[in-house]
């Protein structure tokens, strides 16, 4: 079953041109920064998952992984799924397995095309530099990516509409880019809004110094945990498991 | 079906969706937020220089955010609801069907723009006394705009207001057009959210890394004059030489311009999905 909903995911056709696209900025990027200095190299490199992975990473959640939690609704098999013998339940799970899979895959996929881009502009003692650093913060962009995928699906089969999933899920992971957090004060409304919703994780450069990293931790947990209970009572009760 | 029922069935659909509530409720929240930021609890609270602030700092992008999601369902509605084939039926044709969804979307832009004024008077009541409202700005001119000091704030909200309208109208009208060429509204959406994304991000983060750039400059126009520019007031900011007046109805001419060019494409894909 696994293959098949990977296959599902990776047949849509906003992947590839994303990709491209991704590739095309990457290279501007990283060739005007050259023009400048190695250093400005090193810092554009490090700051790929500052805005152009978080960005593309998100987008791509939002219009590929989520999509096969709304499929069955959308090519009018709902209640054929609700027949088998299994049920939704086996479905939902083998469903969030190969969403994390294929974020994996483009959280690994966007890191070779940091680090390729990152190559052929500087000298190989400054790219280990490159290297570190990236190795540094790819845990916390695969965390977050998964999470952030998790809580899309959730969102997706709660609502049972990719359209409000797109709207909730985009407006909460993109407000990092409009709230200043070196302003917030600590647990407020506008700090949770701007830490709590993944793309702070997937950026990556914040989080490692995050003096909150122990409560953030806690948030994400409960966040996590409360998406995905509410996800299961809901289907309880319109007898989908 | 007479016009007025027409457009009071359109009304009702554009209006009625629950995902533009959603975003609504989010943006609201957003904006009373970024309202409240914008005051200085040092300072006195003039509340006409506040108000006229506040759109040009973060209300045009909540707007933009609200037009996108409200307007990116109007078109496809009838072939997510799968009733696209009954349309071809109808008696007037397809052209009254999309003059009535862009004057719909037009009345919709008003809303959206006046109900996010009302949010920033009600957030701003908390702080100031609305008086004044006759009185010459002086030295209290707002911030992101660069108004003559002559004028009075009741003129200077007028301006703004009929120029927020103008520029979400534009806005919506470009999204309609995009509608045109994408089936479903979810992608609609997210092709016109990451295109409006794009440029602001542009202007806050990417134009730092590729400043260097030749050419650099016509990127910087394409932004200024561009959506995001005239959702953004970059025309009423002094960097563009025509005069108020003329600015919009400059906003004017490309919404009739668009309008236009809606109706013929529209027209014509119908035939196209058809195959006549």
């Amino acid at each position: 079953m696994l293959p098949w909903e990977v296959k599902k995911i990776m047949r849509n056709k906003w992947g590839f041109p994303a990709v491209l696209v991704i590739c095309g900025f990457w290279s501007v990027m990283i060739y005007f920064a050259a023009q400048k200095s190695p250093a400005h190299v090193l810092a554009t490199a490090d700051a790929f998952w500052h805005v152009l992975g978080t960005l593309s990473i998100g987008f791509l959640i939002l219009a590929m992984t989520t999509k096969i939690f709304i499929l069955d609704k959308e090519e009018g098999v709902r209640e054929v799924i609700l027949t088998t013998r299994h049920g939704k339940s086996k479905v939902f799970f083998v469903r969030l397995g190969a969403a994390g899979l294929c974020v994996l895959f483009m959280v690994l996929l966007f890191t070779a095309i940091q680090l390729s881009g990152a190559a052929l502009a500087v000298p190989q003692e400054s790219f280990t530099e490159i290297l570190r650093g990236c190795a540094a913060g790819l845990p916390y962009v695969l965390v977050g990516s998964v999470l952030f995928s998790i809580f899309a699906a959730c969102v997706c089969v709660t609502f049972q509409s990719h359209t409000i999933t797109v709207i909730l899920c985009g407006l909460l992971y993109g407000l990092t880019f409009l709230l200043r957090g070196s302003l917030l004060t600590d647990f407020s409304i506008e700090w949770f809004l701007e830490k709590g919703f993944f793309s702070y994780l997937i950026r990556a450069h914040e989080v490692g110094t995050e003096p909150r990293l122990p409560q953030l931790v806690i948030w994400y947990m409960i966040l996590i945990a409360g998406s995905m209970f509410l996800t299961r009572k809901l289907q309880r009760r319109r007898h989908e498991l | 079906m007479g016009i007025s029922k027409l457009a009071w069935v359109e009304g009702k659909k554009l209006f009625l969706q629950r995902e533009l509530y959603m975003a609504l409720f989010l943006c609201t929240v957003l904006y009373a937020m970024g309202t409240n930021a914008t005051i200085d609890s040092s300072q006195a609270v003039f509340f006409w220089q506040e108000m006229a602030s506040v759109m040009p700092y973060i209300g045009y992008m909540l707007i933009a955010v609200t037009v996108v999601v409200g307007v990116s369902r109007c078109m496809p509605f009838e072939r997510e609801k799968e009733m696209e084939e009954l349309l071809v039926t109808y008696k007037a044709g397809r052209v009254q069907l999309l003059v009535v969804k862009q004057f719909v979307l037009f009345l919709f832009c008003v809303s959206i723009v006046l109900f996010y004024y009302v949010i920033t008077s009600l957030v701003l009541l908390a702080y100031a006394s609305p008086t004044g409202l006759f009185v010459q700005m002086g030295a209290n001119t707002p911030n992101y705009l660069t108004p003559n000091p002559d004028w009075t704030f009741a003129k200077l909200m007028i301006l703004e207001g009929g120029y927020m309208i103008l520029a979400s109208y534009i806005f919506a009208l470009f999204v309609f057009l995009l509608s045109l060429f994408i089936k479903r509204s979810v992608f609609i959406m997210l092709t016109a959210g990451s295109i409006f994304a794009f440029w602001e991000l542009y202007e806050k983060y990417i134009f730092y890394y590729i400043q260097t750039m030749p050419g650099i400059e016509y990127l910087e126009n394409v932004y200024r004059y561009g959506l995001n520019g005239m959702l953004s007031f970059e025309y009423l900011e002094g960097y563009v030489v025509l005069s108020n007046t003329e600015v919009l109805l400059l906003f004017l001419s490309l919404a009739a311009g668009l309008f236009t060019v809606n109706l013929i494409l529209g027209r014509r894909r119908i035939n196209v999905a058809l195959g006549s």
